[in-house]
């Protein structure tokens, strides 16, 4: 191991592959900061630039941006009190009103330390449990797997969007786009009709460009065209020095909040499709009910920008442990990330330790570095990403549809990789808009061929007899979970709809406790 | 209380209508994937298939699993729709407007023209010309502005490609 680990270090700890680190930082950072851009835009369109990269340097790079992605979200949640990200939305609770008190700079730097912190805990947490829970997930054999991926899509269903059906329709369509290509077990083409260039399957970049960054702009578009593209400037005022400074007070004031948020991001971030948003939720609502004064929270209260914040980044590096141990992501970045993996010729899952164990403690020493680079940027551009959020959106929207379109070119090497972007770019467009879950979609995508492969391989191994599941009761354990989350958000929830109360059908569906102070 | 006038229920016949685009939505967009699903079993996945000899599971077990899938799921999804629509509920409004779905189609259209032209031109050519297009489309009228974010970042990328990444440019 010892061996492994200084293999890594003297892959990773070279100029070139540190620089990656810092602009993957530093581009998660910019583009968090921009309200309506997001870091799964970003890591899509990143994607394509990776290709001259080394495994750990592009995936270390891309983990960077996830990274930044999710601190810098704070900055125009503080600033402009437009949330970069819908997990900032808690951080604009209290961040807007200290901006507004002239502590704009304070609420800036407790989002930044409360974030690299939240970072740090989940990011060891990550290196603690990934690989005994890979050495477990070895053993299972592929009706267990098969078992694990039903239940993992079926919970995210349950957990995202407005509706179980539609995230489910969205997870099989995801599924079913990955069944294009030449079949493995027969090597018979399969729904190419006739095109060689879909013999190797639909090109995860036109998917992910296309339904993650095209689709975002032409709602972005369709939503604020004219005159609505531009913020207005930030009502900042400055305060005294001590309402500018971070001091040692601050951080034992705040010290509590931000391990209750790190802790909180790290089990929910572990979860298949929860995400950051609900993370962050529930880490600000303890912390404000833990409080002497809760009813200060919402008025200006650094613990509430430090528990929302810390929990927010702790879910990026803690979604990775599913992705490490079992091969299973929950979220878009971290379907993303899987789907880089495997550009690089990685196969994420229990196998990963064994078979690329360098290239692991590449990425977990990619991950501190990046750690300590997302302080390092945050410290000193916070100024600078003050003004950049104000880039007008006739300016970047243009931008990133073209990098759109040279992203869909680079993997494909061709114009029918472009084309099948925007065809996905269209498609995601109705999606966002008629709340067909991304999440599923993207996570089905990349898990369709895993989950082809384990449940022909349980089909043959059973005989169709379902009777063989009683000798596996893991496999059991996860279909009755996957039973008891769809009898949850859909019987339940349909219930309450037919007493004539949608809205409690929906907040079923969410956290009883996400609304505002 | 004040007393109903003839107007009235119509108005709220309309309200309640307007209510109910949500349920409409997934009642329609139930129907209409369940149907795909259908189309997916019977025709698309069958006729999409290369015959051949094979041993175990047929190549079209697994997508005709999924569209089976689908099409269950679409189906409940429409019944859903069609309990909300019956309850007049879901107060949501239709998520895209007439105005929405003009913008949509503008966007779409200039894209895919600037596609066609990067696909016929060259990127060099045409990528300039597709930004400042979307510029002007989002009201930009700074003819500077336009003029230096329409080249600038084609210039960059070219670089990039040329001499970083080496990858092929369209």
């Amino acid at each position: 191991m010892l061996e492994q680990f200084m293999t890594a270090a003297g892959d990773v700890i070279t100029i070139p592959v540190i620089g990656y680190i810092i602009l993957g930082v530093l581009i998660g950072y910019v583009v968090g900061a921009l309200p309506g851009m997001n870091r799964v835009t970003a890591i899509a369109l990143a994607l394509p630039f990776t290709f001259v990269m080394s495994p750990a340097a592009a995936l270390s790079f891309l983990i960077g941006i996830n990274k930044g992605g999710a601190a810098g979200a704070a900055v125009s949640a503080i600033l402009l009190n437009v949330p970069g990200e819908p997990s900032a939305v808690v951080t604009t609770y209290d961040g807007y009103p200290m901006a507004q008190q002239g502590r704009g700079q304070k609420a800036l730097k407790v989002a930044l330390y409360a974030s690299v912190a939240g970072d740090v805990f989940a990011t060891l947490i990550l290196i603690v449990l990934a690989q005994p829970l890979a050495r477990f997930a070895v053993g299972l054999g592929p009706i267990e797997l098969a078992a694990i991926l039903i239940f993992s899509i079926t919970f995210i269903a349950a957990v995202s969007g407005d509706s179980f059906f539609k995230a489910l329709i969205a997870g099989f369509l995801g599924l079913l786009l990955s069944a294009p290509g030449l079949d493995k077990e027969t090597g018979l083409p399969r729904l190419t009709f006739g095109m060689l260039e879909l013999y190797d399957g639909i090109p995860l970049l036109a998917v992910a460009i296309g339904t993650l960054a095209l689709s975002e702009i032409l709602v972005q578009i369709d939503e604020g065209w004219r005159g609505q593209h531009s913020y207005p400037p930030i009502k900042q005022t400055e305060g005294s020095p001590e309402d500018r400074a971070f001091t040692r007070s601050d951080a034992k004031r705040i010290g509590p909040a931000v391990l209750r948020g790190s802790v909180v991001g790290t089990a929910i971030g572990i979860l298949p499709g929860v995400g950051a948003t609900l993370a962050s939720f529930l880490a600000y609502t303890l912390t404000r009910n833990s409080s002497k004064t809760p009813e200060a929270f919402g008025t200006g209260v650094p613990e509430g920008v430090a528990a929302s914040e810390s929990a927010d980044n702790a879910t990026v590096p803690a979604a990775l442990i599913p992705v490490f141990a079992i091969g299973v992501p929950g979220s878009l970045s971290t379907a993303l990330l899987m789907g880089a993996f495997m550009l690089h010729g990685l196969t994420p899952g229990p196998f990963l330790f064994k078979e690329s164990g360098d290239v692991v403690f590449s990425i977990y020493i990619g991950m501190i570095i990046a750690s300590i680079a997302l302080l390092g940027v945050g410290i000193f551009g916070q100024r600078i990403f003050s003004a950049v959020i104000q880039v007008r959106k006739s300016i970047l929207l243009p931008i990133i549809i073209f990098l759109c379109i040279v992203g869909a070119y680079v993997e494909a090497g061709g114009m029918f990789g472009v084309y099948l972007m925007l065809g996905f770019g269209f498609f995601g467009y109705f999606m966002k808009k008629f709340d067909y879950s991304f999440v599923t979609f993207v996570v089905g995508y990349v898990l369709g061929p895993m989950a082809e492969l384990t449940i022909r391989q349980s089909m043959i191994m059973s005989n169709g007899n379902p009777a063989i599941l009683l000798k596996h009761p893991i496999a059991i354990g996860f279909l009755v979970l996957a039973v008891i989350a769809i009898w949850r958000f859909t019987i339940v929830g349909t219930r309450a709809l037919r007493h004539g109360n949608p809205a409690a059908a929906n907040e079923e569906e969410a956290s009883g406790e996400l609304k505002g102070p | 209380m004040s007393e109903k006038l003839p107007g009235d229920t119509a108005r709220a016949d309309r309200e309640k209508d307007k209510a109910n685009h949500m349920g409409k939505a997934d009642f329609v967009g139930g129907v209409g994937i369940a149907l795909f699903g259908i189309l997916l079993i019977f025709v698309i996945i069958p006729l999409g298939t290369a015959k051949g000899e094979y041993y175990g599971l047929a190549p079209t077990f697994f997508p005709t699993l999924l569209a089976i899938g689908v099409t269950i799921s679409a189906a409940f999804l429409a019944v859903q729709g069609w309990f909300k629509m019956r309850s007049g509920t879901d107060k949501r409004p239709m998520p895209i407007t007439g105005w929405n779905f003009l913008m949509f189609l503008i966007a779409a259209a200039l894209v895919t023209l600037g596609v066609a032209a990067i696909d016929y031109f060259g990127m060099m050519y045409a990528a300039p010309v597709l930004i400042a297009a979307f510029m002007l489309f989002l009201g930009e009228k700074n003819i500077i502005r336009i003029a230096l974010t329409s080249t600038i970042p084609v210039a960059v990328v070219y670089l990039m490609a040329t001499h970083v990444l080496r990858a092929p440019l369209p």
